[in-house]
């Protein structure tokens, strides 16, 4: 195989490899909120990586770009769903693991849900 | 706005891979939809912008340009860690993790400046931003596992809130 061949195969495994170790995560964790962080971090990578590989396995310009693009994309929009999750269900009141970490948010919403 | 949707019917014709004048008009037209959805936001964005663009309140161009540089690898590189970070805390055979979540008090002013930061804290290492006060002055971290919650509000707030501040006050 030629060079830019291995360098895609290996591209799309670790890319694989780091989506797997993400729904590993998703299913392992205690509850919704450390779950978010093993769906949204773990993924990242596993996306990044399939996508450059994608790219390099085209070769041209355009393809490149356009993996850039998505990448720039996703990079963009994937905090802000891991975010609005973990807002949401913290609003509606979903229950975290216990444990003995600080809750500095624990009081501060109004009744009205106003976050002073 | 007529520059931003001349360049979203170029992009338009660089993904179709065809540069003909009906492809320019379909790009245009379908440019022209995305920016009458997103006007309003729009606008207060470059009303946020001129305010920054104030004399005195930022360096040239090239300085600008090469601070861009250095946060967007900081940024690539903040996010490689994260994923490594989460990958090595999901494959402990016992997970003896300690989740919580802390209060940041906040010195970045600018929508756009704290929008990027908390971005940036969900993209790295262990953290997700949770929620902002209403008064802008707080940001609220979800945090995977706090050893010290001390260190890990120094940590944004020197490595991510500092950077942010140089391209965002």
């Amino acid at each position: 195989m030629a060079l830019n061949e291995w360098l895609t195969v290996l591209l799309c495994s670790v890319g694989v490899a780091f989506m797997l170790l993400s729904s590993v995560g998703v299913l392992r964790m205690p509850d919704l909120y450390t779950r978010i962080h093993a769906a949204g971090k773990a993924g990242t990578l596993g996306v990044i990586g399939v996508l450059l590989g994608v790219g390099l396995y085209y070769g041209d310009l355009l393809s490149a770009g356009k993996m850039v693009a998505l990448i720039a994309f996703f990079l963009l929009t994937s905090p802000v769903a891991g975010h609005m999750i973990d807002r949401a269900a913290y609003l509606t009141g979903v229950k975290a693991t216990p444990s003995t970490g600080p809750d500095d948010l624990q009081g501060r919403y109004d009744a009205e849900g106003r976050l002073h | 706005m007529l520059a931003l949707n001349v360049v979203l019917a170029i992009m338009w014709m660089t993904l179709q891979r065809s540069f003909t004048l009906a492809d320019f008009v379909v790009g245009f037209g379908l440019g022209l939809g995305v920016i009458m959805l997103t006007q309003r936001v729009l606008r207060e964005q470059i009303a946020d912008t001129a305010v920054l663009r104030q004399p005195g309140a930022q360096q040239g161009y090239p300085q600008r340009a090469i601070l861009w540089l250095r946060f967007i690898g900081f940024a690539l590189w903040s996010i490689i860690k994260a994923n490594w970070e989460v990958a090595k805390i999901v494959v402990r055979p016992r997970l003896n993790i300690n989740p919580g979540i802390i209060a940041i008090p906040l010195d970045v002013k600018s929508e756009i400046g704290i929008t990027v930061l908390a971005n940036l804290i969900t993209l790295t290492p262990g953290t997700v931003s949770l929620d902002v006060s209403s008064y802008k002055d707080t940001i609220y971290v979800h945090c995977i596992d706090i050893q010290d919650a001390d260190a890990i509000r120094d940590d944004i707030k020197q490595n991510f809130e500092r950077r942010v501040m140089e391209l965002f006050p």
